[in-house]
């Protein structure tokens, strides 16, 4: 078991836990600040905990996630059930069948997510489009749900980039939340290729942003904000400081956010993944303790971590209380992610040949 | 005296006007817009916030500190949250409400509107939603920012005045200690800036300590909600060294912005104005003309600019007719205000 687990199977598993659990235990944590954490629960948060009342989370039980992995799952399977290939089409009919799920859409969904769901659902928008709101739309809603495409494209960068390109615009069609899109699959795809450590999985996650840059501008809609590139270089920097993780952490907060720009979630849960050394756990208790849109940025951490080092880095407990507090195949649905993702590596593999 | 106020009144209506234009778009699309760099007060595009009002208009970013400073004159100088909520009340009749009113300050117009007519219960339930502070997006955002300078001008060199009285009137409408942090950054330049003989270094300096004071003041006030964000001190000090690290100034705009950004949130206008000042060495105009061409909450960030570097450099520091184009254009006496504001 162990053996097999730090395969090919358990590191694709280690993602789809890892991004699962940091939405959960991101849930009891969001909209606080870490010393609002701190005082309402009386230690960090570590393990799953029953949301406060007066959260989005509200009402879920420990181990329960929002809108980040329910949308993540959903794209995964339907891109599974597509034989592995990523389109608009796909992409769309994954997210109306995720929407129809009240327990994630309704109470969960985003700004940005919900307006373009109408909008490919058909649904002519009102006029108060005269004001160009793109520049508000820059959020982090499309990284959040990308892991499983670095998953399904493991060890393949140029198909990581292209399909998180692919799957970020059907909802955020913009240079910037594309850049973070494929940082966070580019950093995926490596660490769940295996043979790559903490500065491989954080220099992939560079060179995605990079190369989502480029295709962004040359794809979706220009924007103005900060750049997620050079954001992330800053929380890298800050990551790999000398220093504690829990004080890189809340330098990480301070200075370069953690609320739904992508250009803080992104580069803060590259920064927590830095600042933990590369750890699964770590890097989730960094991300769920740093405050704000803490489930998200938990979520792609997580993912990352979780790709890197393997389902077996997470506590016993985890995969079965999720599976069963979210009604969610995870470990059926990463089994037939590895099958797609071994037959595309052997195909990759035979091309080059 | 006279001329350090007027510019900063000035500094703050010509950097609000001529960026109704650029507002919202990036660097990029404002350069293809204008045919090059803005330089000079354009009709905004119809997609802007300030769609179908003209060249020369202001919009939120100068009516709202505009109005405030009446009820400041009229109250001797007297800061307090209720004259700064009455001052948000009669802006909410203006017609820059409608189109311009940003997600914080829309909320609270509308609160206060309500408030006279609610009930113990309405209110208490109400309590509820100010957990999100009624939107979730940049929690702490630049609207305490860009109505501050009037506390800088009206606090007779008194830096400490400067941030108490920026601590009541924020109060009105941003209550939690990033917000108040990054006004009273702004109200502590200002009061620098007021001095016969400063420098961009002790007013940058002055804007850190406002800051730090500002966000300590606010922690300690009871009515104080908290809220997730970045730091605004610490962005400062992360704009004033991207600012000195870079030699040629183009690039220190550009830079500063893909670094610290010009969006809604507080920690990214104020750090942002600060770096351009520094980087144009407290020059008035290149200052209001780098924050316009840098893209997203322009009109925010040049007024916040235009208002520290007038007070630096004096009306003089701005082209002449541009008193005359703000005055006609908004039908407001900028002379007037600022004589008797040298009055208290």
């Amino acid at each position: 078991m162990k053996e097999a687990e730090k395969g090919l199977s358990g590191r694709i598993l280690g993602g789809l836990v890892g991004a699962a659990s940091g939405d959960a235990m991101g849930a009891a944590t969001e909209a606080r600040t870490t010393e609002q954490i701190l005082s309402y629960f009386g230690h960090r948060v570590v393990d799953f905990e029953t949301p406060p009342n007066d959260t989005f989370g509200a009402g879920n039980v420990p181990g329960q996630v929002t809108d980040d992995f329910s949308s993540a799952y959903f794209i995964a399977k339907a891109i599974v059930d597509a034989g592995g290939r990523v389109d608009e089409k796909i992409i769309q009919k994954a997210l109306i069948e995720w929407s129809e799920h009240a327990v994630f859409f309704d109470r969960f969904a985003g700004p940005t997510t919900r307006l373009a769901i109408r909008i490919f659902q058909g649904e002519m928008i009102e006029s108060s489009a005269r004001v160009d709101m793109t520049a508000r739309q820059a959020t982090n809603g499309a990284a959040m749900r990308i892991s499983p495409i670095g998953l399904i494209n493991a060890g393949n960068f140029d198909a990581a980039v292209r399909d998180a390109v692919t799957a970020a615009m059907v909802t955020h069609d913009n240079y910037l939340a594309v850049s973070g899109a494929c940082a966070v699959s580019a950093a995926v795809s490596c660490a769940a290729g295996g043979g790559s450590d903490l500065y491989g999985v954080l220099q992939a996650g560079l060179k995605g942003a990079i190369e989502g840059e480029k295709a962004g501008r040359a794809a979706a809609k220009d924007v103005a904000g900060p750049s997620v590139v050079k954001r992330m270089e800053m929380a890298i920097d800050i990551g790999l400081r000398p220093g504690t993780p829990e004080e890189k952490m809340h330098e990480i907060s301070d200075r370069i956010g953690t609320g739904l720009h992508v250009s803080e979630a992104v580069p803060a849960a590259f920064g927590f993944f830095a600042a933990a050394g590369g750890d699964s756990m770590g890097t989730i208790i960094g991300a769920v303790n740093a405050g704000y849109d803490t489930d998200t940025a938990a979520t792609m951490a997580g993912a990352i971590a979780g790709a890197l080092n393997g389902a077996s880095s997470f506590p016993e407990h985890f995969l079965p209380t999720l599976e069963e507090a979210n009604h969610l195949a995870i470990s059926a649905l990463a089994g037939k992610i590895t099958d797609i993702a071994a037959a595309k590596q052997e195909r990759t593999a035979g091309n080059e040949r | 005296m006279s001329d350090k106020i007027l510019g900063a009144l000035l500094g703050a209506a010509v950097g609000d006007a001529m960026g109704a234009a650029s507002e919202r778009k990036s660097a990029r699309q404002i350069e293809q817009l204008f045919g090059g760099r803005l330089t000079e007060f354009r009709d905004p595009p119809p997609d802007a916030p300030a769609g179908g009002r003209k060249a020369g208009q202001i919009t939120d970013a100068f009516s709202i500190p505009y109005i405030l400073t009446e009820h400041l004159i009229r109250s001797g100088g007297k800061a307090s949250k209720e004259l700064g909520e009455q001052a948000l009340l009669e802006w909410g009749e203006t017609e820059y409400y409608e189109p311009f009113a940003g997600m914080t300050t829309r909320s609270v117009v509308k609160r206060l509107r309500d408030d006279s007519k609610m009930n113990d219960w309405a209110y208490a339930g109400r309590l509820g939603t100010k957990l999100y502070k009624s939107h979730y997006y940049a929690l702490s955002s630049n609207g305490a920012a860009v109505k501050a300078y009037p506390m800088g001008l009206l606090c007779k060199g008194s830096v400490e005045k400067a941030i108490d009285d920026t601590v009541e009137i924020s109060m009105s409408s941003h209550d939690d200690p990033y917000s108040i942090s990054g006004a009273c950054a702004v109200a502590a330049a200002v009061c620098e800036a007021m001095k016969d003989h400063t420098s961009v270094y002790e007013i940058v300096q002055t804007a850190l300590y406002g800051s730090r004071e500002g966000e300590k003041r606010a922690r300690a006030h009871r009515d104080i909600w908290v809220y997730p964000g970045p730091s605004v001190t610490k962005r400062i000090q992360m704009a004033v060294e991207y600012a000195l690290h870079c030699g040629s100034e183009e690039n220190v705009v550009s830079g500063l912005m893909d670094r610290i950004g010009n969006g809604p949130a507080i920690a990214e206008t104020v750090p942002m104005s600060l770096g351009i000042l520094i980087a144009e060495q407290g020059r008035t105009m290149d200052s209001i003309y780098d924050a316009v061409n840098a893209g997203d909450e322009t009109s925010a960030a040049a007024s916040i600019a235009g208002a520290i570097a007038g007070a630096y450099n004096g009306a003089e520091s701005i082209p002449p007719e541009y008193l005359k184009i703000i005055e006609t254009r908004n039908h407001i006496d900028l002379k007037k205000q600022a004589e008797n504001i040298r009055k208290l």
